[in-house]
């Protein structure tokens, strides 16, 4: 994969701008660089020699939350993630790197060393360092309280249902390594179902390396979660966060040959929590007054219409269907943009006067955490699985 | 490039990071790629301008422009840069000015029915601002939801609702610009009427930034109509779509809306963005009515009538919200969906009298198949508006040319009905070459001297407009 192979689909932008009017970094940062239309004529000035690849490419490539909003939405098709992220591939085998994205992306894909942090988060948690942080007031602690402060609960020993459904279930890093509640939710919902869970040792899904275009290590956590699956019996391969649904369902798309089709094989299982309470007909008794739907980027159309369902007797306000501005590291890398976005996107939440805001990805949670507090309000925000719970 | 000294240019940059603070000035090769274009296929070769500045207030714009007139620096203006005749691009370097930060309202006057915006400000966002408070900004270029009230006004863009609510130029006031020297002026008033000395506004309206920069303006709004509709009437000729037009306009008629699609545009927008479009029609007509439920009531009957007397083959109508966004979606993405049948797209924008509409479409056919082009058209029907999309491939040096050669032959051929070579996209640089065949002789020698009052050193947006050798 190198950019070489995208010079048609970049040189296809038309300029025509239109990505301006939905990508949310662009509405904060108000410069060319942040939309794909700049990106892709950055990129096709490199393809015909005019510039060369840099430090300062890089950082560009970088200022993208790979919300995916301009793919769908540009007029000429143009698949602005893949070339993204094929181009910071590019630089990476040139050398150039953001090593502040690289290396959090590699620790995480790391599983011998995740195991052993895991050690230290315990400790953190039973031992509860963190409300003693808390004494000295730091300023972040309201975010911080997020983390790592519940601790996992055992799942009960007795299987009141009948299990005719299994489903296999990917847990993700929030859930490994800062806040396991959507999956003790998880597990208390589907107890008494014909669902039946089964866990397995998966790796991190790959997402913080593609979207800094370390295909190579990217590929590699492919194969290895692919195989990680298919080593167990299941009906369905379930995801409490979209992004990294999203992720295992690109696959097939960045691997060859066998595997491939093993991905494929594989991706017609590949379902949310949500699509599976929708397949085995679970009704929530659920009655909310005004509460604030946030989408991920990364949820697809049956994830959203499975949510609706799941929603449909609660009172549900209108909010602007815009980013959360989290995106995973973009958080950290680019905090100052990212809390313009979030606090964009609560302002819309606190006009729309809702008592709460419940989203179905964790790092979402964090965006919406940070813009909320940005604009002092305290509308609560949570997952949907824990609601439901 | 800028011919300076390195000495100069260390003094002009360090001039410009006092007046702006250094986030708004953007140096370096890659930022100035990304403004080196704008939406038009213009050329495959690339013009750099050497500085990005993007200002927060006509003092800023001001003090910027005294240094480029010291130094006899280019400057060219861009708001969202999605202009359609190459306005934008800095063929001979220098600064580019950004006007995206300046995007505040500053007054918005509900009694008097007046807004004052900065030109930053994106057209979509001020007209939703004046509908939330029952007010009305009809001017609707398709780009609205990404492109600047600065562009609007100095492209003098319009819309689909011109038929019957005019262009932006029908609803400025007042301006204020900053011209080459560095001067600030302002060119009407607040009010709703003004006959007080040179309409100096409309001059500044389609000028191209070539003799100004327009840093705020005064519009004047109208009361939101109650509700509209949407209405799609196909025909089997073009011919037949022309005469139902002709008899709305002629039975009392005003739809807010009333534009032309031919078959190819109808079958690539439904290729590419399904929105239940029949295809096998010559033509469609895209008709919006607006007023009170009665009004938009009899008028639908009164058009559904009239396009079965003109052998309609379907008529549909919008019944729900969703239906009317859907279709509304359908009719804008005509350019993008274009876009997306070869690498580059020009689109054209001749203006004919309304009754030598048919004829011309017929024209542009022939001169499709004549240079073997992929043609497909969208108009202002109402207005005798056209756009001819033209799909190819600037890289192709050969298809190129044929290009040219069929652009060329199609505004001869719309100056000869009487028409002109752009009714809303403006001239550009893509245009200025045509210029002379379309403006009376003695009236271009006054441009011309009117462009030499304004910018004595010809800093303002060079190359565009008048035709000029691009070194």
């Amino acid at each position: 994969m190198k950019l070489n192979d995208y010079k048609e689909e970049i040189y296809k932008c038309s300029g025509c701008g239109q990505c301006q009017g939905v990508c949310p970094v662009y509405e904060a940062l108000k410069k060319e660089c942040a939309v794909s239309r700049g990106k892709f004529k950055l990129l096709n000035a490199i393809l015909n020699n005019d510039a060369k690849y840099s430090k300062k490419v890089l950082e560009y490539m970088d200022l993208c939350l790979h919300c995916n909003k301009c793919s769908l939405f540009c007029p000429s098709g143009i698949n602005a993630q893949k070339i993204i992220e094929t181009a910071q591939f590019d630089m990476l085998k040139n050398g150039i790197k953001n090593q502040k994205k690289l290396f959090p992306a590699r620790i995480l894909a790391n599983k011998k060393l995740m195991k052993f942090a895991k050690i230290f988060i315990d400790i953190i948690r039973n031992f509860k360092i963190l409300e003693m942080i808390n004494l000295f007031n730091c300023p972040n602690n309201k975010l911080s309280r997020y983390f790592l402060k519940i601790k996992v609960k055992p799942q009960a020993e007795k299987k009141p249902s009948a299990k005719t459904i299994k489903a296999l279930y990917f847990k993700g890093c929030i859930n490994n390594y800062v806040n396991p509640s959507n999956q003790n939710a998880i597990k208390n919902i589907l107890q008494n179902t014909p669902a039946e869970i089964i866990e397995a040792d998966f790796n991190c899904c790959g997402l913080p390396l593609k979207s800094a275009g370390d295909f190579e290590c990217f590929k590699e956590i492919a194969r290895e979660n692919i195989k990680t699956a298919l080593e167990k019996d299941f009906d369905y391969l379930i995801f409490d966060c979209a992004s990294c649904k999203s992720t295992f369902l690109s696959y097939a798309e960045y691997i060859d040959g066998k595997e491939k089709e093993k991905a494929e094989e594989l991706t017609p299982k590949i379902i949310s929590i949500y699509e599976l309470l929708d397949i085995i007909n679970y009704k929530p008794a659920l009655k909310c007054d005004k509460i604030a739907v946030h989408y991920p980027c990364h949820a697809d159309i049956k994830e959203k219409s499975a949510i609706k369902k799941l929603l449909s007797d609660c009172n549900i306000v209108e909010t602007e269907d815009t980013c959360c501005g989290a995106a995973g590291s973009f958080l950290f890398d680019n905090n100052k943009i990212s809390k313009e976005i979030s606090s964009k996107k609560a302002e819309s939440i606190i006009r729309s006067d809702a008592n709460c805001v419940v989203t179905t990805c964790p790092s979402c949670i964090l965006g919406l955490k940070q813009g909320l507090i940005k604009q002092k309000s305290d509308i609560e925000v949570c997952q949907l699985i824990e609601l439901l719970n | 490039m800028i011919k300076t000294t390195d000495k100069q240019e260390n003094k002009i940059t360090k001039a410009f990071e006092k007046i702006l603070g250094k986030e708004n000035i953007l140096t370096s090769k890659e930022d100035r790629i990304m403004y080196a274009t704008d939406s038009t296929a213009v050329s495959t070769d690339l013009y750099l301008p050497d500085y990005v500045l993007m200002p927060q207030t006509t003092q800023q714009i001001s003090e910027i422009m005294k240094i480029a007139y010291k130094y006899a620096i280019p400057v060219t203006t861009r708001g969202a840069g999605t202009n359609m005749a190459g306005a934008c691009v800095p063929f001979k370097g220098g600064i580019v000015i950004c006007t995206n930060k300046m995007n505040n309202i500053l007054d918005f006057d509900i009694q008097n029915q007046t807004i004052k915006v900065q030109t930053g400000v994106i057209v979509g966002d001020m007209q939703a601002f004046v509908e939330k408070n029952g007010l009305f900004y009809p001017p609707d270029p398709s780009n609205l939801k990404v492109s600047t009230i600065g562009g609007s006004l100095a492209m003098s863009s319009s819309g689909s609702r011109t038929f019957k609510y005019g262009g932006t130029k029908d609803y400025v006031l007042d301006l204020t610009v900053v011209l080459s020297t560095g001067e600030i002026i302002k060119t009407g008033s607040n009010t709703i009427k003004n006959a007080t000395g040179y309409n100096l506004t409309q001059l500044f309206v389609g000028s191209e930034g070539t003799l100004g920069i327009i840093t705020e303006a005064t519009f004047r709004l109208i009361p939101k109509p109650e509700n509209t509709n949407l209405l799609l009437a196909y025909f089997k000729t073009v011919d037949n779509a022309a005469n139902a037009i002709n008899s709305i306009i002629l039975n009392k008629i005003v739809p807010s809306v009333l534009d032309i699609m031919d078959e190819i545009t109808m079958k690539t927008i439904e290729k590419y963005a399904p929105a239940g479009l029949l295809t096998d029609n010559a033509a469609t007509l895209f008709i919006e009515v607006d007023g009170d439920e009665n009004a938009i009531e009899k008028q639908i009957q009164q058009i559904k009538s009239i396009c079965r007397d003109f052998n309609s083959t379907e008529i549909q109508i919008a019944s729900t919200e969703e239906e009317k966004t859907k279709l509304w979606a359908a009719r804008r993405s005509s350019f993008g969906a274009v876009a997306k049948l070869r690498p580059n797209v020009l689109s054209e924008d001749m203006v004919v009298p309304r009754s030598k509409m048919p004829m011309m479409i017929e024209r542009t056919y022939e001169i499709a198949e004549k240079y073997n082009l992929n043609i497909s058209i969208v108009g202002h029907a109402g207005d005798g508006n056209f756009h001819p999309h033209i799909a190819f491939d600037l890289r192709d040096k050969e298809e190129t040319q044929r290009v040219n050669k069929a652009i060329k032959e199609l505004f001869l051929q719309a100056i000869n009905f009487g028409g002109k070579i752009s009714g809303e996209h403006g001239i550009g640089s893509v245009k200025a070459k045509y210029l002379k065949y379309s403006v009376d002789t003695f009236a271009l020698k006054y441009m011309k001297q009117i462009k030499n009052l304004f910018d004595a050193k010809g800093i303002m947006n060079p190359n565009k407009v008048f035709d000029y050798e691009i070194e």
